[in-house]
C-alpha cells in the first residue's frame, strides 16, 4: 500500500513536469493553431542551457536563465520565421516548427556533443524528503513538484488576473475581434510562443537531472507530449492536465510493477494452455512482456485506444458536423 | 487527329517516357556496384516518398507513421526470404517485394479504419502513435521482430529465376526499378479512375460530398491501402538490398524524415517523389559521409524551403521551368543566376562556419586541421573564421535583395493561370 | 393524381433541436407521404433550414427521432443518410467548384453504384449514358467541360439541383431553389423541377409564394420552430394565423 502511494507521488511529480510542457503546447496550439513540433526541442534546450549556466552560476542560475533563453529563442523563431510562414497556412507552419526542432537538436549536438551531459541533481536537493513505509520519496521530486506548481500558479495568475492575460484568453478564441479592438494580436502570438517556450525551458531545467540530458530527449519528449495532449483533448488545458496525470501515473506505476500481463492473469487464476511457447508468437510475447519494460509504450497504446473511440480526446465530445 | 492534338498527345506522353528512359538508363551503363546500391536505395526511397505524397495530395492526409508499413513489410520480406531458403520452395525472391506490399496492405486494412475515421489531425496523430508504438515494441519482442538485433537474410539464397540470382547490385537495382515503374503505372491508372474523382470531390467540397452519399472515410481508406502497398514495396525492397531489417526501419526518425522530404519536395507526382528521394538519399548517404553536421544542414534547408517554397520544391521548379520555357523575359535567367551565386556564397560561408565549429569541438583530433571545399584550413587561425563569416554575410546580404528582385520578375512575367 | 402509398416516406417524431441554448425546433412532428410535394414556409428564423440540417444529419437532435421509410436515420452519419435516400440542394449552391460540370454529375451518380467498388472504380458505359442524360435534362450539355465555379448563377443552380437529383434519392430537400433569381429564371427553374421531379417526394423551402403555389401539393408553415399550419395550399393561404404571421400574405 505504501509502495503504491509512493509510486503515485512519484507519478505526480512526473505528471506535473508533463503538464508544464503540455500546457505550453496547448496554449500555442490554441492561439497559433499549429502543433509546435519544436516543443520537445525547447525542453531539451532548457536542460542544456540550465546545465551550461549551472557550470558558471550554479543550479539556481541555471533555473533562471534557461526559461529566459528558450523564450528568447522562441521569440526569434516566431518573429523571423513563423510570421512569414503563417500566411501560407497551417501545414507550412507545422513544417517550420518541425524543421526548427531538428535544427535545435542538431545545434545542441554541435555545441554539446551527442553523448549525454552530466546534468545531475545539486547536492542540496539530493536525498530523501520523507519515508513512506520503508521507501524514500526523493527530495528532488518534491522540488520538481514545487517548481511545477509555482510555475503553473504564476501562469494562472497571469492569465486570469492581468489585463494581458485576458487579452490572451480572448485572442485564443476570437483573434480577429481582439485585433479589431485595437490589441496587437501578432505581439500576443509572439508572447504566447515565448511563454510556452519559457515553460518548456523551465521543465527542461528541472527535468534534466531527473531524466537524462541528451539530444535524443527532444524527440522522445516531443512524441510523449503529443500523446498527452491527444489523450486529453487538443486545445484544452483541462485536457492537458488530465492527459498529463493519466500518462504520468500510468508510466510510473508500470515501471514499479514487477511482472507481465501473463503473471497478472495467472494470479487471477488463468493459466497458460499447454504448448504456448513463451518466446515466439506475437500474442504470447506480448503477454509475457515485462510491464516495467513496456512502460514507455503504454501512453501510445492509450492514444490509439482513445482515438479509436473519442477522436477529440477524453475531455471533448465530437461535434456532428466535425464527423465528416 | 489534328496536328495540335498529335502534339498534345506527344507532350502528354513525353513526361512518362522520359521517366521510363531515365529509370532504365543506368542498367545500360557500366556503373560500379556502389553506384547501383545507391540507385537501389533511391528507388525504395522514391516508393516511400510517393506513398506519402499520394496520400497527402489526393486526400489531404499526413502520415506520420509511414515507416510502420514499410518497416513491417521489411520484416515480413526477411522472414519470407528466410523461409523460402530454408524450405527450398520454388518461389523467386523477385516476388518478395510484392509480398511485402500485400503484407503492408493487410496491415493497413487492420489499422486503417481506426486511422481514417476522422480526417486531418486525427489521422496524423493516430499514425504517429501507432508508428511509435510498434517501433518501441519491436526490440522487445523476439519472434517476429527478432528482438534487439532485428532479422537478417540473404538475398542470394533463393532459387534463380530468369537468370537472376540477385547477387549483384545491378540486378537489385533492376528489380527495384521494375517495381518502381509498376508503381508509377499503377498510380497513373489510379488517377484516371472514379476513386480519384471521388477523392478530388471530397477535397473540394466535403459538405456536398456527404450530401452525395460519398463517404470520405471509404475514400480515405482506399487510398490508404494504395499508399500502404507502395510503402510495403519500398520496405521489402530495402530488405532485399541491405539484407537486414531492424527496429530502426520502423521508427519515428524514419517516418518523420520521409514525411519532411515528401512535403519539402512535393512528392505527389513521380517527378516530385524523385526530387525528394534524391534529396533524401543524397543527404542521408552522400552528405552524411562528407560532414558530421549533415542533419543540421537538412534542418536548415527545410526551414529555407518552408519559408520560400512552402508548396514544395517541385511546384516551384515546375513554375520556374514553365516561365523560362515561355521565355517571356530573358532577364529572368540573369536574375536566377545572380540568386544562385549569392545562395552559393551564403551556403559556403555558413557551412564553413558550422564545420569550423565542429572541428573546434573535435579538438581531440589533434592538430585540428580541417579539409573544407578542397582547402586545408586551421581552425585555430582567426582569418579562417573571418573569411567564412564574410562569405556568409556577403551571400546573405546580396542574396536577400536579389531574391526579392527575382520574385518580382517571376510575378511580372507569370503566365496567366 | 398519383397514388400515394400508405407508409409515410419521412416521419419526424417530436424533433427538438437546440442551437446555442435556444430551441430552434420544438417537438416538431410531421409525416410526408411518397409523392407529395411539400412546401415549407415561414418567417426567417422559423427553423426551416435547421429542419433540413436535422433530416440530412448535419445537426444533432436534442430529442425526438427521424424516420425514413420506416428506418430510423437520425443517428446515422450524413453520407449514410444520403445513401438511404435523401437528396439535398443547399441555399448557397454547394458544388465541386474545381471539377467540371460533367464530373460533378458523375460524382453524384456514383452513389448509385453503392457498395460495388469495382463499378465505382472503373466507370461503366451505363454511367456515361446517365451523365449525358442528366446534362441534357438540366440543359447543361453545352457546359459539360466547364469548371463548376465558372458557371453563371442560373446554370449553377441547375447543377445544384442536378446533384441533388442524380443520386436517385426518393426524398429531395430543396432549400430555396429559386433564391436570387428574377421572375423569368425562377419560372424556368420551376418548370425544370416539375419536369424532372415527377416521381420523387419533394420538400421545398421557399419564400416566393408563386413558386410555392405552382409546385406544392401541401404547405407547412413553421413559426419559432413549431408547426403553425399544415394543409393544402389554398387552405393554408386562407388561414388567419398564417396571415397574421406573414403580413404580406394579405391579398
Amino acid at each position: 500500500m505504501d509502495a503504491l502511494l509512493l509510486s503515485l507521488l512519484n507519478g505526480l511529480s512526473y505528471s506535473l513536469l508533463l503538464f508544464l510542457l503540455a500546457s505550453g503546447l496547448t496554449l500555442i496550439f490554441s492561439l497559433l493553431g499549429v502543433l509546435n513540433f519544436a516543443h520537445g526541442s525547447f525542453y531539451m534546450l532548457g536542460a542544456y542551457v540550465a546545465w551550461q549556466t549551472g557550470q558558471w552560476l550554479g543550479f539556481c542560475g541555471g533555473l533562471l536563465v534557461a526559461p529566459l533563453a528558450v523564450a528568447a529563442v522562441a521569440t526569434l523563431f516566431e518573429v523571423g520565421v513563423l510570421r512569414r510562414v503563417r500566411a501560407q497556412g497551417h501545414l507550412p507552419e507545422l513544417l517550420a516548427t518541425f524543421a526548427f526542432g531538428v535544427v535545435l537538436v542538431e545545434a545542441a549536438r554541435l555545441l554539446w556533443g551527442s553523448a549525454s551531459v552530466p546534468y545531475g541533481i545539486p547536492p542540496v536537493l539530493q536525498g530523501s524528503l520523507f519515508r513512506l513505509g520503508g521507501l524514500e520519496f526523493a527530495a528532488y521530486r518534491g522540488f520538481v513538484m514545487a517548481v511545477g506548481l509555482a510555475a503553473l500558479g504564476a501562469a494562472w495568475l497571469l492569465l486570469w488576473r492581468t489585463r494581458i492575460g485576458l487579452v490572451v484568453q480572448a485572442a485564443l478564441t476570437h483573434a480577429p475581434m481582439v485585433s479589431a479592438l485595437g490589441h496587437n494580436v501578432p505581439a500576443v502570438q509572439t508572447l504566447v510562443l515565448a511563454a510556452g517556450g519559457a515553460l518548456a525551458g523551465l521543465a527542461g531545467a528541472v527535468g534534466g537531472p531527473l531524466l537524462i540530458t541528451e539530444p535524443g530527449m527532444a524527440a522522445q519528449m516531443g512524441a510523449l507530449l503529443f500523446a498527452v495532449i491527444i489523450i486529453g483533448g487538443l486545445g484544452s488545458l483541462r485536457g492537458a492536465l488530465f492527459g498529463a496525470l493519466l500518462v504520468g501515473e500510468l508510466q510510473t506505476l508500470a515501471v514499479a510493477v514487477n511482472g507481465s500481463l501473463a503473471d497478472g492473469l495467472q494470479r487471477l487464476g488463468w493459466s497458460a494452455p499447454a504448448g504456448w511457447p513463451a518466446a515466439s508468437g506475437i500474442v504470447p510475447s506480448l503477454l509475457h512482456l515485462d510491464l516495467s519494460r513496456a512502460a514507455p509504450l503504454l501512453p501510445y497504446v492509450l492514444v490509439v485506444a482513445v482515438l479509436a473511440f473519442k477522436p477529440h480526446g477524453l475531455t471533448r465530445a465530437l461535434g456532428r458536423d466535425e464527423a465528416l | 487527329m489534328s496536328r495540335t492534338a498529335h502534339l498534345q498527345r506527344a507532350q502528354h506522353a513525353s513526361g512518362p517516357l522520359t521517366f521510363v528512359v531515365l529509370v532504365a538508363l543506368p542498367l545500360a551503363l557500366p556503373l560500379h556496384s556502389a553506384d547501383f546500391a545507391l540507385l537501389a536505395q533511391l528507388a525504395s526511397a522514391w516508393l516511400l516518398l510517393l506513398s506519402i505524397g499520394l496520400l497527402h495530395t489526393r486526400v489531404r492526409l499526413l502520415s506520420f507513421g509511414q515507416a510502420l508499413f514499410s518497416g513491417l513489410a521489411g520484416y515480413a520480406a526477411a522472414h519470407a526470404m528466410n523461409a523460402i531458403a530454408a524450405h527450398g520452395w520454388p518461389l523467386p525472391f523477385i516476388l518478395v517485394p510484392l509480398y511485402g506490399g500485400l503484407f503492408a496492405l493487410t496491415v493497413a486494412l487492420l489499422v486503417g479504419p481506426v486511422c481514417v475515421r476522422h480526417g486531418g489531425l486525427s489521422f496524423a496523430m493516430t499514425t504517429l502513435a501507432l508508428g511509435v508504438l510498434v517501433a518501441l515494441l519491436a526490440p522487445m519482442l523476439q519472434g517476429f521482430f527478432g528482438g534487439e538485433g532485428g532479422v537478417s537474410t540473404d538475398r542470394t539464397a533463393g532459387p534463380t529465376w530468369l537468370g537472376l540470382n540477385l547477387l549483384s547490385q545491378r540486378q537489385v537495382y533492376g528489380v527495384s526499378a521494375a517495381y518502381g515503374l509498376l508503381a508509377a503505372g499503377l498510380l497513373r491508372w489510379l488517377d484516371g479512375t472514379r476513386l480519384a474523382l471521388l477523392a478530388r470531390a471530397v477535397r473540394d467540397n466535403p459538405l456536398r460530398a456527404a450530401a452525395c452519399a460519398i463517404a470520405p472515410r471509404a475514400v480515405r481508406l482506399q487510398l490508404l491501402l494504395v499508399s500502404a502497398f507502395f510503402a510495403g514495396l519500398a520496405g521489402a525492397l530495402q530488405t532485399l538490398q541491405i539484407e537486414q531489417v531492424s527496429a530502426g526501419s520502423l521508427g519515428l526518425q524514419q517516418s518523420s524524415m520521409a514525411l519532411l522530404f515528401s512535403l519539402a519536395a512535393g512528392s505527389g507526382s513521380a517527378w516530385g517523389a524523385l526530387l525528394g528521394a534524391g534529396l533524401m538519399v543524397g543527404s542521408e548517404v552522400i552528405l552524411a559521409a562528407v560532414s558530421r553536421a549533415w542533419m543540421l544542414y537538412v534542418g536548415l534547408g527545410f526551414l529555407c524551403i518552408v519559408i520560400w517554397a512552402p508548396q514544395g520544391l517541385s511546384a516551384v521548379l515546375r513554375d520556374l521551368l514553365r516561365n523560362l520555357r515561355a521565355a517571356r523575359q530573358p532577364d529572368l535567367l540573369w536574375g536566377l543566376g545572380a540568386l544562385l551565386v549569392c545562395a552559393a556564397l551564403a551556403v559556403v560561408g555558413l557551412s564553413s562556419l558550422i564545420e569550423l565549429l565542429y572541428a573546434v569541438r573535435q579538438q581531440l583530433q589533434g592538430d585540428g586541421a580541417l579539409r573544407l571545399y578542397g582547402f586545408n584550413l586551421n581552425p585555430a587561425r582567426a582569418e579562417v573564421w573571418v573569411g567564412a563569416a564574410l562569405l556568409a554575410t556577403t551571400g546573405l546580404g546580396l542574396g536577400v535583395p536579389s531574391a526579392r528582385m527575382f520574385a518580382q520578375q517571376l510575378r511580372a512575367g507569370e503566365l496567366p493561370q | 393524381m398519383k397514388a400515394l402509398s400508405l407508409t409515410p416516406l419521412l416521419e419526424l417524431h417530436g424533433v427538438t433541436c437546440v442551437l446555442g441554448g435556444q430551441p430552434v425546433l420544438s417537438a416538431l412532428s410531421l409525416q410526408v407521404r411518397r409523392g407529395e410535394r411539400v412546401a415549407i414556409i415561414g418567417p426567417n428564423g422559423a427553423g426551416k433550414s435547421t429542419l433540413f440540417q436535422v433530416i440530412s444529419g448535419l445537426r444533432p437532435l436534442r430529442a425526438g427521432s427521424v424516420w425514413l421509410n420506416g428506418r430510423r436515420i437520425d443517428r446515422l452519419s450524413p453520407p449514410r443518410i444520403a445513401r438511404a435516400g435523401v437528396g439535398r440542394s443547399f441555399q448557397t449552391p454547394q458544388v465541386f467548384g474545381q471539377l467540371s460540370v460533367a464530373d460533378n454529375l458523375r460524382c453524384a451518380l456514383l452513389a448509385q453504384a453503392g457498395g460495388n467498388w469495382l463499378r465505382r472504380l472503373a466507370g461503366t458505359a451505363a454511367q456515361e449514358r446517365e451523365t449525358a442524360h442528366w446534362l441534357q435534362a438540366l440543359r447543361l450539355a453545352h457546359l459539360a467541360d466547364a469548371r463548376a465555379q465558372q458557371l453563371d448563377y442560373a446554370s449553377l443552380r441547375a447543377l445544384e439541383l442536378g446533384l441533388a437529383l442524380a443520386g436517385q434519392a426518393p426524398l429531395l430537400l430543396l432549400d430555396e431553389p429559386t433564391a436570387g433569381m428574377c421572375r423569368a429564371q425562377a419560372a424556368q427553374m420551376v418548370a425544370l423541377i416539375q419536369q424532372i421531379c415527377t416521381d420523387r417526394t419533394l420538400l421545398l423551402i421557399e419564400h416566393d409564394l408563386d413558386t410555392v403555389f405552382r409546385l406544392a401539393t401541401r404547405v407547412i408553415v413553421l413559426h419559432h420552430g413549431r408547426l403553425l399550419a399544415d394543409g393544402a395550399p389554398q387552405a393554408v393561404r386562407a388561414d388567419a394565423r398564417v396571415q397574421a404571421v406573414y403580413l404580406g400574405l394579405e391579398r
